[in-house]
């Protein structure tokens, strides 16, 4: 089974990194999406079907926390996993991801097969190094 | 501040360049402002009334073999735009990284800026220099500053 993925980041280089990083690591992409921002987003979302959402956090026009709020406040999302790949560290903002329904986030820096282990886990896959995270994220 | 922000400084620039743009470098104090042309991103971090503000210079052919090392693209192959992205990115993910080391948690990242090519002008104060073998690459400079009423 391959995954369709939206990548919302507003720097176009991550975000090719970003798809780089899943395709070297043997993650199973399918389709993907990229937007810049949590509005366009929103909109992608009306009209596809993604099984996974990687969301930066520090974005202009709609940032990463707004986006999470406008999506579970639709209410047809609520099994839609939203992975915030970021350089927040602080626990408390992360923290405050989480209790909005974020479903973990991965540390920037990250390198290829960590992600993929990462998101492997999240997808209910096995996780193919044996890498142990937490249930809320992973700190590289 | 000006000696307890250069170690974390140091681990977040090897960190991020090790990590994500393969390369490593070399780090020194700089004794005196000097003039070569550099493209610069910068990003701030908020707290309270406080503006910590990090410059990240790197020289043009530093940047294009960092681009290339980052997005897998032969570095004349590179456009302007994907050299002010990486720029920009790399600022995020160094004030992310340096923000991580510190003591004090509570900072907030702002989003970065690219800034056209620059000559420095801030001589050596808060300012590191990054050297790949034995050649002068890159500075990053660091300023706090109090928001105005």
């Amino acid at each position: 089974m391959s995954y369709n993925v939206l990548i919302v980041d507003d720097s176009r280089s991550m975000r090719k990194v970003i798809k780089k990083a899943l395709n070297l690591s043997g993650f199973r992409l399918g389709d993907w999406w990229e937007a810049e921002n949590g509005r366009q987003a929103l909109e992608l979302l009306e009209s596809n079907w993604i099984d996974l959402v990687l969301c930066d956090l520090h974005m202009p026009v709609m940032n990463g926390k707004d986006f999470l709020k406008a999506l579970k406040s639709l209410g047809n999302y609520d099994d839609l996993p939203v992975v915030f790949i970021t350089t927040e560290s602080n626990q408390e903002r992360l923290g405050e991801l989480m209790a909005l329904g974020a479903t973990g986030y991965v540390r920037k820096p990250f390198h290829p097969e960590e992600i993929c282990s990462y998101l492997s886990g999240i997808m209910g896959e096995k996780n193919g190094n044996g890498m142990v995270c937490t249930d809320e994220g992973c700190d590289f | 501040m000006e000696m307890e922000w250069c170690a974390p400084m140091k681990g977040a620039i090897s960190e991020v360049l090790e990590t994500m743009f393969f390369e490593i470098v070399e780090f020194d104090r700089i004794p005196a402002p000097f003039d070569t042309l550099y493209l610069r991103s910068s990003i701030e971090l908020l707290r309270n009334d406080k503006v910590l503000h990090i410059s990240f210079l790197a020289t043009e052919f530093f940047a294009r073999s960092l681009s290339s090392n980052f997005l897998s693209k032969n570095r004349d192959e590179l456009t302007r735009d994907e050299l002010e992205d990486m720029m920009r990115e790399l600022a995020n993910m160094i004030g992310g990284s340096f923000l991580s080391r510190m003591a004090e948690q509570d900072w907030q990242l702002q989003i970065p800026a690219f800034i056209s090519h620059t000559s420095t002008d801030e001589g050596g104060r808060g300012a590191l220099q990054l050297s790949r073998e034995g050649r002068r690459v890159g500075m990053i400079f660091l300023q706090e500053n109090t928001l105005q009423g």
